[in-house]
C-alpha cells in the first residue's frame, strides 16, 4: 500500500484532506447529537 | 515588598528545618533514582547526550516532589488563611519563588554530586558553564513550578496533576538546559552559548511576570 | 449571503485550486538538478517553436530560453517533462502533458506533488494556535469579569484548538512518512506540536480535577494564560534555532530565518491560494466555535 502512495504522490494530498475533513465532520456531528438531546429534553 | 518576601522565605526555611520531611524525601528520591539507573545500566558506557538528559530528568522528577510542597503543605496544614491575612499576594508569591529557587539550586547540586560519584563517563570539561547552567536552570524551573504549584494546591488530585501540568510548560527550558549541559561536558566556552542563556532569561522573565500578575486570582478565592 | 454557504464555497474553491494547478519548475531547475541527480525528470511549463528537424527553441514560464531535442511533438504549449543533456546543451523530452490552467505550483525538490499539502497542513496548525490564543483571551476576560459565559467560550475554543492540533499532528506525521521516511522523527517542530497537545491535554485534566465550578473556571483561565505564554517559544523560536528536518530550521540553508511561507519557497499564486486556505479554515473555526457556544449555553440553561 505504501508503494502505491509513494508513486502517486497526489493521493497523499488526498489522504491529508480526507483526514482533515473527517475530523471536522466528526466534531460537527457530535454537536448535532448534543443539540438533539437538548431539543428532546425541551419537548418533555 | 522584597523585604517581606525574604521574611516568607525565612519562615519556609525554618519550617523545613523543623520538620525535615520534604528535604529528606527529596534526598531519598534522588538516591533511589540514581540507584535504579545504576542497576539498569550495569557497567555499560552511555554517551554524553544520554548523561545530560538523565541528569535533568532526575532533577525534574525530584523537583516534582519538592516544589509542589510549597503550596500544598500550606493547604494541608491549614495555614493558608493566616498567610492571606498577614501579607499581600505579591509578597507571598515572591517568597515562595525564592524558596523554590534555593531548593532547586540545592537539589541540582546534590544530584550533580551523587551523579559524579556514581555514574562513570560523566565528565565535565567546562565547570563554569555547568554551574551557570544550573543556576539559570533553577531560575527557569522554579519560575514555572511555583505558579503551577499554586494552581494545583486548589485542585483535588494534587500528586499526579503536578507533573502533567508542569512538564509540557517546562519542556523548552529542559531542551535548552540539556543542550547546555552537553556543551559543558564537551568543553565549549560560555561565549558560544550566550544566546541560549538569553532564551532562558527571557523564558523565565516572561513566566515570572505573568505568574506574578496572575497569582492574585489564584490566591484570593 | 449566510456565512456557512460562503465558507462552503470557499472550501470548494480552495480544494479545487489546490488540486488543479500542475507542478512546473523552470529551465534553471532542470539544469541544476541534472547535476545532482541524473535520473530526475522535471516538469516545465513552456512554449516551443521549431528551429530545425527535431530541435526546438524552448521558452519556459519564467522566460528562460533553451534548446529542446524531441522527436514527436504534438503540441506547442504545455508541460514538458525534461532532462538536461550537458554535453550537447539541450534538453530532452521524456513526457508531455497538456496544461489548460494558468496557475502552476513551483517545483520544490523532494516534494513535487506533495507540495500541495502545505495548503492544508499549515493552515490547520495556524488555526489551532489561533484557537488557543482566543482561549487565553476569554480566560483573561473571565478573570476580569467573573462571567461564566467567558469561561464557556474559553473551554470551547481550547477543545476546538485541541482538535485542530490533533489534525495537524496526524497530517504532519503522514506527510513525514512519505517525505522523510518515518511517521515520527522528533524533529523540533514535530516535538513542539506534540508538546502543545500535552499542554492542552493537561488543561482538560486540570478542569476535570476540580469540582467547584467557580474554582474550575478561575484556575483553568490562569492555566490557559500561562500555557499560551509558552507557545511562542515552541512555535516560533525553538524550531528555528535547533537543527531539524522541517524547512526553516537551523539546517535549512535555502530558506534561512524563516520558512517557505515567510521567505520565497512558494510562488506568488501559490501564496494567494495559501492565504485563501488560511481564511477558509479560520472562518470554519469561527463557525464551529459559535455553534459550540450556542449548544453549551442551551445545555447550561436546561440544567
Amino acid at each position: 500500500m505504501f508503494n502505491f502512495f509513494e508513486q502517486n504522490s497526489l493521493f497523499v494530498v488526498l489522504l491529508v484532506v480526507l483526514i482533515i475533513w473527517i475530523g471536522l465532520y466528526y466534531e460537527i456531528v457530535k454537536l448535532e447529537k448534543r443539540l438533539k438531546k437538548i431539543e428532546k429534553k425541551n419537548e418533555d | 515588598m522584597i523585604k517581606e518576601s525574604f521574611f516568607i522565605l525565612k519562615k519556609d526555611y525554618k519550617s523545613e528545618l523543623r520538620n525535615r520531611y520534604s528535604f529528606n524525601s527529596l534526598l531519598l528520591f534522588v538516591i533511589i533514582t540514581i540507584t535504579i539507573l545504576l542497576f539498569s545500566l550495569g557497567l555499560e558506557d552511555i554517551s554524553l547526550d544520554i548523561h545530560a538528559g538523565l541528569f535533568w530528568i532526575i532533577v525534574f522528577f525530584a523537583a516534582t516532589n519538592g516544589l509542589s510542597r510549597t503550596f500544598v503543605s500550606e493547604e494541608e496544614r491549614g495555614t493558608t488563611l493566616v498567610l492571606k491575612l498577614i501579607s499581600e499576594s505579591g509578597t507571598i508569591f515572591l517568597g515562595k519563588l525564592l524558596f523554590n529557587l534555593c531548593l532547586m539550586v540545592l537539589l541540582s547540586l546534590f544530584v550533580f554530586i551523587l551523579y559524579l560519584f556514581f555514574m562513570n563517563g560523566f565528565l565535565i570539561k567546562n565547570y563554569f558553564l555547568f554551574f551557570v547552567t544550573i543556576i539559570f536552570g533553577s531560575i527557569g524551573l522554579s519560575s514555572a513550578s511555583t505558579i503551577i504549584a499554586a494552581i494545583i494546591s486548589k485542585a483535588s488530585n494534587k500528586g499526579t496533576l503536578y507533573p502533567i501540568l508542569s512538564f509540557p510548560i517546562l519542556l523548552p527550558l529542559l531542551i535548552i538546559l540539556i543542550g547546555l549541559t552537553k556543551s559543558s561536558m564537551i568543553g565549549k566556552s560560555i561565549i558560544n552559548e550566550l544566546n541560549q542563556f538569553l532564551l532562558i532569561i527571557s523564558y523565565s522573565g516572561i513566566l515570572i511576570t505573568v505568574s506574578f500578575l496572575l497569582f492574585d486570582f489564584i490566591w484570593k478565592d | 449571503m449566510k456565512l456557512k454557504y460562503f465558507i462552503g464555497i470557499l472550501f470548494v474553491l480552495v480544494i479545487l485550486l489546490s488540486f488543479i494547478p500542475k507542478i512546473s519548475g523552470n529551465l534553471t531547475d532542470v539544469k541544476f538538478y541534472s547535476t545532482i541527480d541524473t535520473t530526475k525528470i522535471i516538469p516545465v511549463k513552456g512554449v516551443i517553436s521549431e528551429i530545425s528537424n527535431n530541435l526546438y527553441k524552448f521558452i519556459d514560464k519564467d522566460g528562460n530560453e533553451g534548446r529542446l531535442y524531441a522527436s514527436n511533438i504534438t503540441n506547442k504549449e504545455g508541460i514538458f517533462y525534461l532532462k538536461y543533456n550537458e554535453y550537447e546543451n539541450y534538453f530532452t523530452l521524456k513526457k508531455f502533458e497538456n496544461n489548460t490552467f494558468f496557475i502552476t505550483f513551483p517545483f520544490i525538490p523532494g516534494l513535487e506533488e506533495k507540495a500541495r499539502i502545505i495548503l492544508f497542513h499549515v493552515p490547520v496548525a495556524w488555526v489551532s494556535v489561533l484557537a488557543f490564543l482566543i482561549s487565553m483571551f476569554y480566560g483573561i476576560r473571565y478573570l476580569k469579569s467573573e462571567n461564566y459565559e467567558f469561561d464557556v467560550k474559553s473551554v470551547n475554543s481550547a477543545s476546538l484548538g485541541f482538535l485542530f492540533c490533533i489534525l495537524a499532528t496526524v497530517t504532519g506525521s503522514i506527510w513525514a512518512r512519505f517525505n522523510w521516511g518515518s511517521f515520527w522523527n522528533w524533529d523540533p517542530r514535530e516535538t513542539s506540536i506534540f508538546i502543545l497537545l500535552l499542554i492542552y491535554a493537561a488543561y482538560f485534566a486540570l478542569r476535570s480535577a476540580i469540582e467547584v465550578e467557580e474554582k474550575k473556571a478561575k484556575l483553568s483561565a490562569v492555566y490557559s494564560i500561562i500555557a499560551f505564554v509558552t507557545v511562542p517559544f515552541f512555535i516560533f523560536i525553538l524550531p528555528r534555532i535547533t537543527s531539524g528536518l522541517h524547512p526553516g530550521s537551523a539546517d535549512d540553508l535555502s530558506s534561512p530565518g524563516g520558512g517557505p511561507v515567510i521567505k520565497s519557497g512558494m510562488s506568488f499564486e501559490m501564496r494567494i491560494i495559501f492565504f485563501l486556505s488560511l481564511i477558509a479554515f479560520t472562518l470554519l473555526y469561527f463557525w464551529i466555535f459559535t455553534l459550540k457556544n450556542r449548544v453549551t449555553e442551551l445545555e447550561r440553561k436546561k440544567i
